[in-house]
């Protein structure tokens, strides 16, 4: 990827503006890193992923945009651009429908010099090429169930939640909760029939939580009265680090080594679950990533390790990374030198 | 003189154009009248939008009020959990966990992609009401070219007519003098027929080109008049989107870092300026929105009102010119000259900057071609011209 145009703060979010090639070597190669990933169903879904992005690629928008902005920090495309892509294919139907027949479009643009009837012809284009494309969801809960035992009237649930954190990554949370039904306690999934529906409340509470890891957010859930969680998975797409400049330290030689093309893309997995047998941590770069959990202060660290060996569930860590083909052996004697095996791919 | 009257009979007028009918006037004036009817009702359809848009962003101020007075309690329960945390320090859960409540962070999020959403198509709006503008200008240039020929075909048949009714003169006088039963008199009875014929067809092609042209300026008035409104329209809302992508975009920016602050204060602050944003955004949509109905109430249905008079008038018009194909008269010939005439009277006074009621100037500025035009200018002059259409 091209290096960087320019750096501008917004807010405390640090983000890049690329615009022309730079734009193109950029989406056209994160659509790459996310398709090598292979991401699994821990993971947000890759295929959704790719579609959203594309819809960012100057070769769909046709200029109609100037450029892309990236979060410096996930190295993915800010919430702006992300909401931008989503807006517009929302929108898609509804403008091709005003905007009428396309040969006429083209009749009006070949017949005028006026800038606009061409502008007007090539957001047909675009509206056309976008309007059935699967998009990730920004910020979205399913809840599926999967069994009953009416012995113990207790209710097994799959909790999906796919969101674009605040800090830029991509993240899947899977939750298995068991939930008894109880006079004493509230629910917080309404089973109807065969659907069941999330509440209001389990729905703030997990998607505060997220925030704050799987760790965090197998606490939080365990203190609900009623509820029983089996297990937390974490899945995160980036961050990307796409420059030396940019990267952690532990990470900087490596990039600096990895010339101009160099970049290393992070997918993360954080698993909580009582069937775990033992804590292990097999990601290199371990609590270090963009989560609140990194930064709590060792009294509440230790008072979660304390919750968590009451519930008697354990924690998993993982992370693969997906880098260009020259990165490869360095990755994994860095992945060595910190004693994990990890999965890198290489594009 | 019968060769040169024969010579002036056969002459052919230079009319510009693919010539001009009374079907055909109707057909470009009706044409003319949909395009603008199409653009009034997108302008209606807006207004309608507008009004459902007000609803809506009633609703959304009623929210963020909502999530305002949520933020209150928070900060008050904040104050209350930091002198709590002390004595609960063993249960560090406990403190600030409100299940009742949705996310603000969500809120705010779905709040901003709504937002967003009208936004974007406002300025979908903007291109289609450019597109609506130029189509309006492409079409007032056409119309231009149809009344600058229209003017110029005038001004043909006017020539053409005083020519004939000059021979017309000459053919009757000598006429006067020979035998009614000769044959030269046949043959200038002849003549003066024929004269008489191309007289009644030149008096309504005059007619029609008169009409023409002051049906189009009309039309064009009313055109020009939409153009106008449109473009103004459009620079509101530009204006309008251009300021609601600015907070956007900070909103979107701050949204992000209320998600990765970690100190509670800093997240309260950042909540605090995002909604304040929010608010501003959606009060500034509102105040366009309200300030574009009144625009709507002043422009789109006195728009409305005239475009209904301004048909009356045209097909009342269209149908004497009808009547007035259908036969010729004397009179006829004379009050389309005088029309013709009053109109080189008012060019010629207007090319010489003199004000309309200066009447002695006009008539020193002219210039006549035969001798029974000269005591015609007071009495033409004073014609107007609605009078023989």
């Amino acid at each position: 990827m091209n290096p960087p145009a320019e750096t501008s703060n917004s807010i405390r979010i640090q983000t890049r503006e690329l615009s022309g090639q730079a734009e193109v070597d950029y989406i056209s190669q994160l659509e790459r890193i996310i398709r090598s990933a292979r991401l699994n169903l821990h993971y947000p879904a890759s295929r959704a992923l790719r579609s959203h992005i594309g819809v960012l690629h100057p070769k769909v928008h046709r200029g109609l945009y100037p450029g892309v902005q990236v979060n410096i920090g996930s190295g993915l495309p800010t919430y702006r651009e992300w909401t931008r892509a989503q807006t517009d294919v929302q929108i898609a139907q509804e403008q091709l429908q005003k905007l009428g027949a396309r040969s006429e479009l083209a009749r009006q643009a070949r017949a005028s010099d006026a800038a606009i009837y061409q502008k007007l012809l090539t957001k047909f284009d675009y509206y056309c090429e976008i309007a059935e494309r699967e998009l990730a969801p920004l910020g979205d809960m399913t809840v599926a169930l999967r069994k009953i035992d009416a012995q113990t009237r207790t209710a097994y649930f799959h909790i999906v939640l796919d969101k674009l954190e605040a800090s830029g990554l991509f993240v899947r949370y899977c939750i298995d909760l068991a939930q008894t039904d109880s006079a004493w306690n509230r629910q917080v999934v309404r089973l109807d029939a065969e659907n069941a529906a999330h509440t209001e409340q389990l729905k703030s509470l997990v998607y505060k939580c997220t925030a704050l890891g799987s760790e965090s957010t197998f606490i939080k859930l365990a203190a609900l009265g009623g509820v029983r969680v089996e297990r937390v998975v974490r899945g995160s797409v980036g961050p990307i680090i796409w420059g030396a400049a940019d990267a952690p330290e532990e990470l900087r030689p490596l990039m600096q080594a990895g010339g101009s093309g160099a970049f290393i893309a992070q997918f993360g997995l954080d698993m909580l679950a009582a069937d775990i047998a033992e804590d292990r941590q097999n990601d290199p770069l371990g609590a270090r990533e963009l989560q609140a959990d990194a930064r709590l202060s060792p009294k509440v660290r230790a008072a979660l390790l304390s919750t968590r060996q009451k519930y008697g569930v354990h924690v998993f860590g993982d992370r693969k990374f997906v880098v260009p083909r020259g990165m490869t052996l360095a990755m994994r004697d860095f992945c060595a030198a910190r004693g994990t095996q990890n999965l890198i791919y290489s594009i | 003189m019968n060769a040169s009257a024969q010579d002036i009979l056969a002459s052919e007028v230079p009319y510009l154009g693919q010539g001009i009918s009374r079907s055909e006037l109707e057909s470009v004036i009706i044409s003319e009248r949909t395009r603008q009817r199409r653009d009034l009702e997108t302008l209606e359809k807006l207004r309608e939008r507008n009004a459902k848009i007000q609803e809506n962003l009633t609703g959304e101020v009623l929210k963020l009020r909502e999530i305002n007075a949520h933020l209150s309690r928070e900060r008050s329960r904040g104050e209350l959990s930091r002198s709590m945390r002390r004595f609960l320090a063993k249960l560090p859960w406990v403190g600030g966990q409100i299940l009742t409540h949705r996310s603000i962070e969500e809120i705010l999020r779905n709040q901003y992609e709504l937002s967003a959403r009208r936004a974007k198509e406002a300025a979908e709006f903007v291109d289609r009401l450019e597109a609506a503008k130029a189509g309006l200008w492409d079409e007032i240039d056409r119309l231009n070219q149809k009344i600058v020929e229209s003017a110029q075909n005038e001004e043909l048949a006017a020539k053409r007519l005083g020519e004939l009714d000059r021979l017309k003169s000459v053919l009757e006088v000598e006429r006067t003098g020979l035998d009614p039963a000769s044959a030269q008199a046949r043959q200038l009875q002849a003549l003066i027929d024929q004269t008489h014929r191309q007289l009644a067809e030149h008096t309504t092609k005059l007619k029609l080109y008169s009409t023409a042209e002051d049906r189009l300026e009309r039309l064009q008035q009313n055109t020009r008049q939409l153009a106008k409104t449109i473009g103004h329209l459009q620079a509101d809302i530009v204006v309008y989107v251009t300021a609601a992508n600015e907070k956007l975009d900070l909103i979107a920016g701050q949204i992000q870092a209320i998600g990765v602050a970690a100190d509670a204060s800093v997240v309260m602050f950042e909540l605090q300026n995002s909604l304040k944003a929010m608010t501003e955004s959606v009060n500034h949509a509102t105040r366009f929105v309200s300030e574009t109905q009144v625009y709507f109430r002043e422009n789109v249905d006195s728009m409305l009102e005239e475009m209904e008079l301004y048909d009356d008038e045209t097909e009342q018009i269209l149908t004497g010119n009808l009547a007035l194909n259908e036969g010729y008269d004397q009179l006829d010939i004379a009050g389309a000259m005088s029309v013709a005439l009053a109109d080189r009277i008012e060019r010629a006074a207007s090319e010489a900057g003199v004000g309309n009621s200066d009447r002695r100037e006009r008539e020193v500025v002219l210039d006549f071609q035969s001798p029974e035009e000269a005591d015609a200018p007071v009495n033409r002059a004073q014609a107007k011209k609605g009078d023989f259409r």
